[in-house]
């Protein structure tokens, strides 16, 4: 049995297909590539000879139907709890909104989606474990030695010669369109990212933390303030996710999440203290002057002590990276800032 | 013009390639490419030998083709095969009839385009009965032949454990176990009536 190396990226086909069929994934061999399809019950393959690999293609594909599937039904539910009124309807929007803000963030989160098309003498087809542009980058940079030790590199000059006895495609005569606007890429050199939107969303967390200390639990300010502060760490946090190749260490990725998650809970305990409270005045109370909210009070602190500790460990991470990033330059190349 | 093409990987429309790699829009849909091209594109595609004609009655002759001369014997039924009907395959010289037979049961792995998982097969059907536990005195006993029928079957092309195996063995013989002791109890208490 051949050897086979797997390769970053799990994914489905893209529409309905998605729903009926398994995960595929992709493999190295030693002179092929090799794309595994399942349903659950059985693998369909498919192979790719190092030599015969004629080119990858990558196009950035929109998260927009991703987010509406999962966007409309929580805007839905929301509204239909809210519609309820008092604190229970709120009780109930949040608890049907959160998971579905939850698995929105994730998607988002997961970095930019993709499509990657691998075309061959006989055959062209979608690479869907690779549906997302960092897990495409980092399986390209696993493929192409193997193809450029396989077939060599092109040198520009030799292209006429080629072009004179061009390979035949085996499919149909397809139209052909002219090409328009191949040389629109920019000419301006990209700076090397550091980690810069990484640092404000650790700076945030740090920063909420007195802030939640000063406000009670259930209270309209931290219901209105977090959501805020949710909302300005999900921009960074999907601006991050797109440029997270260079500093990707499991740490800075794992303290990345651990934001993300932790503020979404907080927001979902907050809407849930303010509907088993009831409304709270804003300061935070006094912990013993309190005895109804003691476990509250508690999960304020756990909230607090979480903030500063992702935050520091984000930071530790965050500086660990960049050394990382700096012993290694040539792994930084061509990633915009 | 080059007759070389790239398809977009979003509408699939063959577009000019470029000369290296490099980004470019696609001429229909107007999405950015990544494009990464290789020699491969612009490589000739090798034509099939011709065969020859025999020209003396002493030459041997293809099975298929008596005019043709035979330049190979096939590696698995051992016809004469000419230059046309002499398929190369994995190092093996084959005739058009042993080719389709070379895929798994004549061994090679190279040409297998599916497999069957067994072993996920076993593992719903244990997980399914859990839910329809009724059915479940029935689908232990077929769970169980599929992991001792199926333990020795190749799994996948990739590395794959046999966990599932483990696992849907291990729920059909519990089920059995609590079917077991079900029966038992029912049994004492009619034999107490």
């Amino acid at each position: 049995m051949a050897e086979y190396l797997r390769l970053p990226g799990r994914g489905r086909p893209r529409g309905l297909r998605a729903l009926l069929t398994g995960p595929s994934t992709l493999w190295m061999g030693g002179d092929h590539l090799l794309a595994v399809d399942s349903n659950g019950w059985r693998e369909t393959y498919r192979r790719f000879d190092y030599r015969d690999i004629q080119a990858i293609l990558i196009t950035p594909r929109s998260i927009a139907p991703q987010a509406a599937a999962l966007g409309l039904p929580a805007v839905a539910v929301a509204g239909l709890g809210l519609a309820m009124g008092g604190t229970e309807g709120l009780f109930w929007a949040a608890l049907g909104y959160v998971p579905l803000l939850l698995a929105l963030l994730v998607q988002l989160a997961r970095g930019p989606l993709c499509i990657c098309r691998i075309q061959t003498a006989v055959q062209s087809g979608e690479l869907h474990s690779l549906n997302r542009r960092w897990k495409a980058d980092k399986a390209l940079g696993s493929i192409l030695p193997r193809i450029e030790s396989a077939q060599g590199t092109i040198d520009p000059r030799s292209i006429p010669l080629m072009e004179s006895a061009p390979a035949t495609r085996a499919a149909a005569p397809r139209p052909v369109a002219g090409l328009h606007g191949a040389d629109r890429g920019d000419a301006r050199p990209k700076a090397t990212y550091r980690g810069g939107r990484h640092a404000v969303l650790f700076g945030l967390l740090l920063l909420e933390a007195p802030l939640v200390l000063a406000v009670a639990p259930g209270s309209l300010r931290i219901l209105v303030e977090t959501p805020v502060l949710l909302g300005i760490a999900l921009a960074v946090l999907v601006s991050a996710a797109r440029h997270r190749a260079p500093l990707a260490t499991s740490m800075l990725r794992g303290s990345v999440w651990a934001a993300a998650l932790l503020l979404a809970a907080k927001v979902y305990a907050s809407v849930v203290a303010m509907a088993v409270l009831g409304p709270q005045p804003g300061p935070m109370p006094s912990f013993w002057g309190n005895p109804a909210h003691p476990l509250w009070l508690v999960i304020d602190r756990i909230f607090i002590g979480a903030d500063v500790a992702v935050a520091v460990v984000g930071f530790l991470a965050l500086a660990a990276a960049r050394r990382g990033l700096q012993s290694e330059p040539a792994a930084s190349g061509g990633v915009a800032a | 013009m080059s007759a070389a093409t790239v398809d977009c990987a979003a509408c699939g429309v063959a577009q000019p390639p470029p000369t290296g790699s490099e980004e470019m829009a696609c001429a229909r849909c107007g999405r950015p490419l990544h494009v990464l091209v290789f020699p491969a594109l612009w490589r000739p595609i090798a034509a099939g030998l011709p065969a020859t004609l025999a020209v003396s009655p002493e030459e041997a002759t293809c099975y298929n083709h008596p005019a043709s001369v035979a330049v190979i014997p096939c590696a698995l039924c051992g016809r004469f095969l000419c230059a046309l009907c002499d398929i190369e395959f994995d190092g093996r010289h084959l005739c058009p009839a042993c080719f389709p037979t070379a895929r798994p049961s004549g061994g090679s792995a190279t040409l297998e385009s599916e497999r069957v998982l067994w072993d996920s097969i076993a593992l719903s059907t244990a997980l399914l009965s859990c839910i329809l536990w009724w059915a479940s005195l029935i689908t232990s006993f077929v769970v169980l032949f599929l992991v001792v029928r199926k333990w020795r079957t190749p799994l996948s092309l990739v590395p794959r454990s046999r966990i599932r195996f483990i696992a849907a063995a291990g729920i059909a013989v519990l089920q059995l176990m609590v079917w077991g002791l079900v029966l038992t109890v029912g049994l004492v208490s009619l034999r107490r009536l």
